[in-house]
This record gives C-alpha cells, sequence and structure tokens, in this order.
C-alpha cells in the first residue's frame, strides 16, 4: 500500500513543554486512521504539526512522500491544497457567508464567477446535507450545522486526504452520531485517506480502519479495534477499548 | 548577578527577535501589496479604518487648532505679535502634529481593533483554516489592511490639517480678535509644498508601522480571551512606540534633505 504520510522520531515542543516525544507513524493511501487519547496528551498538536502549522523541534515528516521540512512556504501551500481540515472549533471565517466559506478556495484561488462558485457550494453543502443555508452567516448556524459546513468546505477542493480534528466534540449524542455517519459516508463514497483524532471511542471504533492511541507525546500502541481490543494489556488501552466496547453494546 | 544578566540578555534576545519578526511581517506585507492578485475587503478596510475614524479625526483637529491658537495668541500678546498664531498652527501642524496626532488617534481606535480581530480569528483557528486553504494571512489579513491604512491615513492628515486651521480660524477670529484676511495670510504663509509632502510622507509610514504591529501582536495571540485583550493592548503600545521612534527618525532625515 503506497504510504502517505510518514512521521520519524517527531519531537514537538510546544510553549516550553514537551508535547511530543517521538512519534512514528505511517498512514496507508485509502485508510481510515483515529488518533485516541487523553485529552492534553498531543494528538491536536501532532494533526498540526504534521500539517506544518505547528513547528517541529525535531524528526522527519513526508507528505506524499516530500519531505515537509525541506519545503518552502509555497511548496506547503501546494501540499496542504491536496489536503482537507476540519477544525475541533469548526474556525468557519466570521465575516463571510456559509457559501462564501465553502466556496473559498476557489474565490481567493480562481477567477471562477461567483455565481459559479456559489452553485459549487450549495451542492457540496447539499452533499452533507445542508440545504437553504447558504447565505446565512455561521453565527446563525448551530455547532452540528458549522461541522458541516467545515466538512463541505474542506471537501470542495476534493482532497485526497481529510484531517478531522475532534469532530464530535461539544455536540449532542444525536448530532454526533450524524456527524459520525456523515465522515463514514464521505470515506466510503470519495475513498479519501481520514485521519481523525478525538477521544470519543465510540466514534473511533465506528469509523477506525487503525486506531493509534496516543500518550504522553508518544504512540502507546496501535492496530485495529478489534486487535487492541484482544491483544492489548496496557491499562491506558484497556480504558478506552473498553470504554468503546461498552458504548457499542448499548 | 548572574541572572540579573541573563533576565537583560532573554529580554534583549526577545526584544530583537519580536523587532526582526515584525520587520519580516511588514516587508511582506508590504511585498503582496505589489504582487496580490486579489485585494479582498479593501473597501471594508478604508471604511473602518478611514471613514470611520473621520468624526473623531475631525472633531478632536478642530479643538486642536482652537487650544493652539489660544495659547500661543496668549504668549504672542505679550509681544503684540498675536496675528502669527495662525502661523504657528500651519507650521505645528503640518509637519509635526498632524501625522502624529491621526497616527495616535488610528493606534487607539482602529490598531486595537485589528490585533483583537486577528487574535480572535487567531485561537479560534480561522488562521490556520485559511492557511489550509493554501491563503497566506499575511497576503489576506495583514495587506489589504496596510493598503487601507495607506490610503486612509494621508487622507485623514489632509483633513485633520484643514479642520484644525478651521478651529484655529474661530477662536483666532471670533475670540482673540485677529483679523480673517490676516488670520489665513499668516497661515498660510510660512508652510511650502515640501512641508506637505513631509506630512504626507510621515502619515504614510505610520499608517505602515501601525496596522503590521497591530497585526502581528494579533496574530501571535495566544490563551482564549486574556490573550486577545493582552494584544489589544500591546498593541496600541507598540504602536506609540514606535510611530515616536519612526517620526525621530523620518524628522532626523528630513532635516537634512
Amino acid at each position: 500500500m503506497e504510504n502517505i504520510i510518514s512521521l520519524r522520531n517527531l519531537k514537538v515542543e510546544f510553549n516550553g513543554t514537551r508535547v511530543l516525544r517521538g512519534i512514528d507513524l505511517d498512514v496507508f493511501r485509502g485508510e481510515s486512521l483515529v488518533i485516541v487519547g487523553s485529552s492534553g496528551c498531543g494528538k491536536s498538536v501532532l494533526l498540526k504539526t504534521i500539517l506544518k502549522l505547528l513547528r517541529v523541534d525535531e524528526g522527519e515528516i513526508l507528505l506524499f512522500g516530500k519531505d515537509t521540512g525541506r519545503m518552502s512556504d509555497r511548496e506547503m501551500m501546494g501540499i496542504r491544497s491536496r489536503i482537507g481540515m476540519v477544525f475541533q472549533n469548526s474556525a468557519l471565517l466570521d465575516s463571510l457567508t456559509v457559501w462564501e466559506n465553502v466556496g473559498f478556495y476557489y474565490l481567493y484561488h480562481t477567477d471562477y464567477t461567483e455565481a459559479k462558485i456559489k452553485g459549487m457550494a450549495v451542492d457540496i453543502l447539499k452533499s452533507v446535507g445542508m440545504e437553504n443555508v447558504e447565505d446565512l452567516l455561521p453565527e446563525q448556524l448551530s455547532g452540528g450545522m458549522k461541522k458541516r459546513v467545515s466538512v463541505a468546505r474542506a471537501l470542495i477542493s476534493k482532497p485526497e486526504v481529510l484531517f478531522y480534528d475532534e469532530p464530535t466534540t461539544g455536540l449532542d449524542p444525536i448530532t454526533a452520531e450524524s456527524i459520525t455517519n456523515l465522515i463514514k459516508d464521505i470515506h466510503r463514497r470519495l475513498g479519501t485517506t481520514d485521519i481523525t483524532v478525538t477521544h470519543d471511542v465510540r466514534l473511533a471504533s465506528r469509523i477506525s480502519d487503525r486506531i493509534a492511541l496516543v500518550e504522553a507525546g508518544r504512540i502507546e500502541d496501535i492496530g485495529t479495534f478489534e486487535e487492541l481490543k484482544k491483544k492489548s494489556q496496557n491499562p491506558i488501552i484497556r480504558s478506552f477499548v473498553d470504554g468503546g466496547a461498552n458504548n457499542e453494546e448499548r | 548577578m548572574k541572572s540579573f544578566v541573563e533576565k537583560m540578555g532573554g529580554r534583549i534576545i526577545s526584544s530583537i527577535t519580536y523587532f526582526g519578526s515584525l520587520s519580516l511581517l511588514s516587508f511582506n506585507s508590504l511585498r503582496h501589496v505589489v504582487a496580490s492578485r486579489k485585494r479582498g475587503n479593501l473597501l471594508k478596510h478604508i471604511n473602518s479604518i478611514g471613514i470611520d475614524s473621520f468624526p473623531l479625526v475631525g472633531i478632536i483637529s478642530a479643538f486642536i487648532g482652537m487650544i493652539l491658537v489660544m495659547e500661543t495668541a496668549y504668549t504672542l500678546k505679550k509681544f503684540g505679535a498675536e496675528i502669527y498664531a495662525g502661523g504657528i498652527v500651519s507650521m505645528s501642524m503640518i509637519r509635526e502634529l498632524g501625522p502624529v496626532f491621526v497616527a495616535f488617534v488610528l493606534a487607539g481606535r482602529v490598531g486595537a481593533s485589528i490585533a483583537a480581530e486577528i487574535g480572535s480569528m487567531n485561537i479560534s483557528e480561522q488562521v490556520d483554516a485559511l492557511r489550509m486553504l493554501a491563503v497566506d494571512p499575511v497576503s489576506y489579513l495583514v495587506t489589504p489592511r496596510v493598503l487601507a491604512g495607506i490610503i486612509s491615513l494621508p487622507s485623514l492628515f489632509i483633513i485633520s490639517f484643514f479642520l484644525s486651521i478651521l478651529g484655529g480660524f474661530i477662536v483666532g477670529v471670533f475670540v482673540v480678535g485677529i483679523p480673517s484676511g490676516m488670520f489665513f495670510y499668516q497661515t498660510f504663509r510660512f508652510i511650502t509644498f515640501k512641508d506637505l509632502l513631509v506630512g504626507l510622507a510621515k502619515s504614510v509610514v505610520f499608517a505602515v508601522v501601525i496596522i503590521n504591529a497591530s497585526s502581528y501582536e494579533g496574530l501571535k495571540t495566544q490563551g482564549g480571551a486574556v490573550g486577545v485583550g493582552k494584544a489589544a493592548t500591546n498593541s496600541v503600545v507598540i504602536s506609540f512606540f514606535l510611530v515616536i521612534l519612526a517620526n525621530l527618525i523620518l524628522t532626523g532625515i528630513f532635516y537634512f534633505i
């Protein structure tokens, strides 16, 4: 299988604290990898470091086979345009309407007419279950709606890889379930490589091909949900896996 | 003793890093003024930086003109020279007070707002979202504001100059009793086109300094609402300091030209 992302001995210090203490990880084309761990263990930092949104102190990151450490900002922008990201707080631009947020990539990078971009945005919004919201401002949307708009924005540039940072955090159980289904549906429909960071074990068990457990800045274990459930005696992993299993039974 | 030296060294290094990063941001924002294909929201920023500042700048300028005429006339009267009050207002406003005063109003009113807005965007991951959309945050967030500042601040300076003359005229003619023709004659007698160019050049530099310093504070904001508050405060303090520093340097340069 083709290796899309490779991390080698990745170390990151953030605000004077060592957050990542040597991460080695390979992500393969078409898989859905879920990174789980308790709050503050470095999951989100790992995600942002892969995308070079945070500075790397040591180690190597290969995206699509290219070493990002040697890339200029311009080259990195080219790489980022192949990746979609759904942020924890949705991160929609406050001053723009929903369709402008979704179509921002094309508004900024192309000379397409606004009518054409709005049409594209409306189509992609429909595909994530959002209709008649294109002219609203982000402040007029609920948390779940913002997440869906954020997913639509990530999808519009037809990315090969999708990153989700805590996609269900702060949502009620029903909305969280619908977002989980949406992530699964997009992965199945578009065949993207997904990397999801979460501490929601139910989400992890439902969407993952593999799960990596991060604890104290290191990957404690990695495997399928079933493998981890069977083999690992690590108490941290057991608490995660058993929590997930209980949730599944419910 | 060692810890004192370490502290001082640390502060010197962090100051150099700060001003180095700020210079780099200023260079990049100006580079994009020329290179950027899209000038998103330029009119919106001209509105918030320039047009919205006009009432405050206008009223305060008129008051400054009034105060200057009253203060100078009080002293000049002792020598029977109060007719020169208008000239002193225009000379002070065009090269020095006008650009600096408009810059201070802008730093307080607009600088803090820019730092808070970009700071909020930073902590709510909107700046990262721009990067993920292959958009350079400097090009999208800072450059249009710098361009709007470069257009707005010199315009406000010109308006401020004429309104201060008007304020000075009202007090000079109706309170001090200077004949109106004499007031205008003395007002424009000593100022030259070069003085106007000096004022305009200072306004442009101050605009670049204030907008970049405020944007920089916004872009390095961390730590939630407290961080946003700090960024807004720092942007005003740093802008005031840099405006005075730039003014000193420019005044020195123009003294010899």
